[in-house]
């Protein structure tokens, strides 16, 4: 309940940083395109695959939202990783050191192995807890989760949080 | 009446929240750290970012832009992969598939998104050629533009910055 409110302060204000349930769990763009508005109306992924999951207030999305919060946190070593290996792939790029930037896309490549992991891990928890019907919809919700994980990309607002994204 | 104030209680605290945020964004910036909304509220397109954050002759806006339009072509398939990757995850995880199936999904997407990245580092690494070296001995710069260029070819890289990832 209280949720749903916080949602519709957020949409009411145009204030996204308001901390929603799920704009809790974070939340940023997709590769189809499910970014954050630059107007900063728009629901963020996360509010979207929660909406498209249809997830309940009472069991389902606190659930998630530790499961969420494991996942950060397992997951910020990765990003930290994959922000270095960028910095580190350009230098060598730069310098024209091959074999140094050859190195830097392995290590880069094994962390996104690691963070796409615990992305996947995340879906594969949540869709335990899910009703047949909601079970459906997974391959759908799971675009929105896409890089939910990693460093945030820059957008019109700036940076949305920690990390290089 | 606890309940009924709450919600009033979660605006005021949004719009303190938002007035905050946008103090402290208009507090930082100077040389080199660029931000794609600006204090004023204009939305900047990232050649325009990277103009400013490099301070950009129009021959160096030239090469780099040449440098990202090459970068887009070469990202097109890349772009239609990780898609494809990313969807497959998703589709074994719904199928309850077993775990070796989700890791060789996982894989390919990791290999697909140091593919994109490579190529986005390549791209700003091929523009970088252009600069003179005060503006290479800037890394408050370089760090901003190696944000700015994550994502830049899932969609038409000289855009307003809106955050999409993979």
């Amino acid at each position: 309940m209280i949720s749903k409110v916080l949602i519709m302060v957020a949409l009411g204000t145009g204030v996204v940083a308001a901390q929603s349930v799920t704009t809790k769990m974070g939340g940023q763009g997709s590769v189809l395109g499910t970014g954050p508005a630059a107007s900063g109306t728009e629901l963020s992924p996360m509010d979207q695959f929660v909406m498209k999951l249809k997830l309940d207030d009472e069991k389902q999305i606190p659930a998630a939202e530790r499961v969420f919060g494991q996942a950060k946190t397992a997951a910020a070593p990765y990003g930290l990783e994959l922000t270095q290996q960028r910095r580190r792939l350009l230098d060598a790029e730069v310098a024209g050191k091959a074999d140094d930037a050859k190195l830097a896309l392995e290590t880069y490549t094994e962390a996104a192995r690691k963070v796409t992991g615990v992305e996947a891990a995340f879906m594969a928890r949540v869709f335990a807890d899910l009703k047949p019907d909601q079970k459906k919809k997974v391959s759908e919700a799971f675009v929105f989760l896409t890089g939910i994980f990693q460093p945030t990309a820059a957008t019109s607002q700036g940076r949305r949080r920690g990390g290089d994204q | 009446m606890i309940a009924a104030r709450i919600p009033k209680a979660i605006l005021v605290a949004c719009v303190v929240a938002a007035v905050a945020g946008t103090a402290i964004s208009a507090q930082r910036g100077g040389g080199g750290n660029v931000q794609a909304g600006g204090s004023s509220g204009a939305k900047a397109a990232r050649m325009e970012l990277m103009v400013k954050a490099f301070t950009l002759d129009d021959e160096q806006t030239k090469q780099f832009r040449a440098a990202f339009d090459d970068g887009q072509k070469n990202a097109a398939p890349i772009k239609l992969a990780l898609t494809a990757a990313h969807t497959a995850i998703g589709t074994a995880i719904q199928s309850a598939k077993g775990q070796p199936e989700i890791d060789k999904a996982v894989l390919e997407y990791a290999t697909q998104s140091a593919a994109m990245t490579s190529v986005e580092v390549k791209s700003l690494a091929a523009a970088m050629k252009s600069l003179r070296a005060e503006q290479l001995a800037n890394p408050r710069a370089i760090d901003s533009v190696l944000t700015l260029v994550h994502g830049m070819f899932l969609g038409k890289w000289d855009t307003v910055p809106d955050g999409k990832t993979y």
